[in-house]
């Protein structure tokens, strides 16, 4: 894929916050047409990284490009426009209807010839997330999946070329976890480019192009699920012993955690 | 899966039935204020005159002097001064709610009226005139100042907690409290009579020269909330989504914080601390119409506005031959109301959120 023009690109990204070293020298490419899986333990920098990646937060060393440019220096509409941000937790201030949330999504398209594509954005939004039979119902009224869907149906009908997403199967149910993973799937089939932080790394596995496990603020690997997800890493990131098995067609790694009888 | 065309529908009839309401509600209040007092004036009367000073002369205009210079001199700067104080002080509060990402935000509750008040008491005791408008220039500072202060100590992640954000209204509230009662203590036995009436609040003796301050003020101020409608429904996202959909929050919240103060300023400038409108017409408005900014902020100036008339109407007509203060009776309402959404929101979150 590296004969094709990155959509962003990490590069020896280092953030220092509150004196503590979140990502230590961190270099990525996310291309278009590819989801790339951000998996590691709990407190990795995994979140920091999509941060950095969405501009919300500066690098303290080396650079973060959005396209070509430092992605700090868009403007917010401008970036708006080119990458769209789920974050892990997502409340709405005032009673809102899943309909308003999911058509704010098209705010940055104001005022641009995309306007005419916003119904028809919101729609393919609202049934990609399975949340179209909730379209009139209020945002602090669902549960915590269902909220997390309509958050993902927001970003969805933003349609911009990146997708950064944290953790969208978090809160899912089995059905949901699946069909998310497969729209993602879509999206970078449709040649956009999905950064996604999963913590199931079967669920990584299954969906991904390619995986970079983070490991405190450093990516330890990154490549394709094969390579990366092997039963030796695993068990050394993550302090647990694992059988790890090639399932499906094609096969992919399944990671199977050894029990106690 | 259909469009939501029928919600949109009943949104729009909604809109459609409220907005009749509040106008029809708004010139009945406006028709009865003009037509109850020491002077009673006939229906036909005040039509008459208003039809005069638009140029059309009817035989409806009222024959005695006395009626028209009543009308003319007291009781419509009172009544328009009544409808822009409303307006401004409703427009206020649902801006602030949506900076702060709070239904409770109210200028009255944080102490931004308070601090108004602080500016505009400072401007009478020491005698700052600025050119006619010191007590409303002052007012804002005031204003300002306090915004400002509960901004930066209200809010953590661009939310602010219920606990935090009444917690830093007493401070606030506290400390202009005592600011006004060091003013007092200086000043002479006029001025502390201005000042009470600032701390009770008081539609009495409103001049057009005043009206013609406070009008412009929340015109502009309005239009200006108007345009960032769509901008503060995105920031109920919180600021962090508001940024990736390409709100420039930073900018967003120092206009509307700047508005907030200009607003309660000119406001309390002119009638004085009168709390809770702020929050119990927003707060109605949204029950109705649902939350985005649009209708309500154009919705709130018109509640506002006739809320602050039917209000002003009881105190002047409630003890015959007294006016009671109007900020003790909007607090008299908006306490209990208070109350209520505060009772609601512990049990929906269970517990101080």
């Amino acid at each position: 894929m590296s004969n094709l023009t990155p959509l962003a690109r990490l590069e020896s990204v280092g953030l220092v916050m509150d004196g503590r070293a979140i990502v230590k020298t961190v270099s990525l490419e996310v291309f278009p047409g590819e989801v790339l899986a951000l998996v590691g333990p709990n407190g990795a920098g995994k979140s920091s990284i999509l941060s950095l990646l969405a501009g919300d937060v500066h690098a303290t060393s080396g650079t973060a490009l959005l396209g070509y440019r430092d992605v700090t220096k868009y403007r917010p509409d401008e970036a708006s426009r080119l990458r769209s941000v789920l974050m892990q937790a997502n409340q709405v201030s005032f009673p809102f209807s899943v309909w308003e949330i999911v058509e704010m999504g098209r705010a940055p398209w104001a005022r641009t010839p995309q306007i005419s594509e916003d119904d028809e954005a919101i729609e393919e939004a609202l049934h990609l997330a399975d949340v179209g039979h909730l379209s009139e119902r209020r945002f602090n009224q669902l549960s915590g999946g269902e909220r997390a869907r309509v958050s993902l149906a927001r970003v969805l009908a933003q349609r911009t070329p990146l997708v950064l997403l944290d953790e969208p199967t978090a809160a899912l149910d089995l059905k949901h976890q699946e069909s998310v993973m497969a729209t993602i799937r879509g999206l970078a089939d449709q040649g956009r480019g999905v950064v996604v932080v999963v913590h199931d790394l079967s669920v990584a596995a299954g969906y991904a192009d390619r995986v970079a496990m983070v490991v405190e603020g450093r990516l330890s690997a990154t490549g394709s699920p094969e390579e990366v997800i092997v039963a030796d890493r695993v068990s050394d990131v993550y302090g647990v012993d694992v059988d790890i098995q090639q399932v499906g067609h094609p096969p992919r790694p399944v990671v199977l955690p050894r029990r106690k009888p | 899966m259909s469009q939501p065309e029928s919600s949109r529908r009943r949104v729009r009839v909604r809109t459609v039935i409220l907005s009749s309401a509040l106008v029809a509600i708004l010139i009945a209040a406006v028709m009865v204020s003009a037509v109850v007092g020491q002077l009673s004036i006939s229906v036909t009367e005040v039509i008459g005159a208003l039809l005069k000073w638009m140029g059309i002369t009817t035989a409806w205009a009222p024959l005695d002097p006395i009626i028209e210079a009543t009308l003319e001199v007291v009781r419509f700067p009172r009544i328009v001064m009544a409808l822009a104080v409303g307006a401004a002080l409703a427009v206020a509060g649902a801006l602030m709610q949506a900076v702060f990402g709070n239904p409770l935000a109210e200028p009255g509750v944080v102490g931004v009226s308070a601090g108004a008040a602080l500016g505009a008491s400072t401007a009478i005791v020491f005698g700052i005139a600025a050119g006619g408008g010191g007590v409303a220039l002052l007012a804002f500072l005031g204003g300002l100042g306090a915004t400002l202060l509960v901004y930066a100590v209200a809010r953590a992640g661009g939310r602010t907690e219920v606990v935090t954000l009444l917690l830093t209204g007493i401070a606030i509230n506290a400390f202009a409290q005592a600011g006004l009662a060091f003013v007092l203590f200086l000043a002479d036995t006029a001025s502390r009579e201005q000042i009470v009436f600032w701390q009770l609040g008081s539609l009495a003796g409103s001049v057009w020269s005043e009206v013609l301050i406070v009008l412009p003020v929340l015109i502009l101020g309005t239009i200006l909330a108007v345009l960032l409608a769509s901008k503060l429904d995105l920031l109920s996202l919180g600021e962090r989504n508001a940024r990736h959909l390409g709100v420039d929050v930073e900018q967003l919240r120092i206009i509307a914080i700047v508005l907030v103060a200009l607003l309660t300023g000119v406001a309390v400038a002119f009638a004085g601390i009168i709390a809770f409108v702020g929050l119990v017409v927003p707060h109605i408005i949204r029950m109705a119409l649902g939350p985005a900014h649009r209708g309500l902020l154009v919705a709130s100036a018109v509640g506002g506005g006739a809320l602050l008339a039917i209000a002003d109407l009881m105190t002047r007509t409630l003890v015959s031959g007294a006016d009671l203060p109007i900020g003790m009776l909007t607090a008299l309402v908006g306490g209990p109301f208070f109350f209520g959404l505060l009772y609601q929101q512990r049990r929906r979150s269970g517990g101080w959120a």
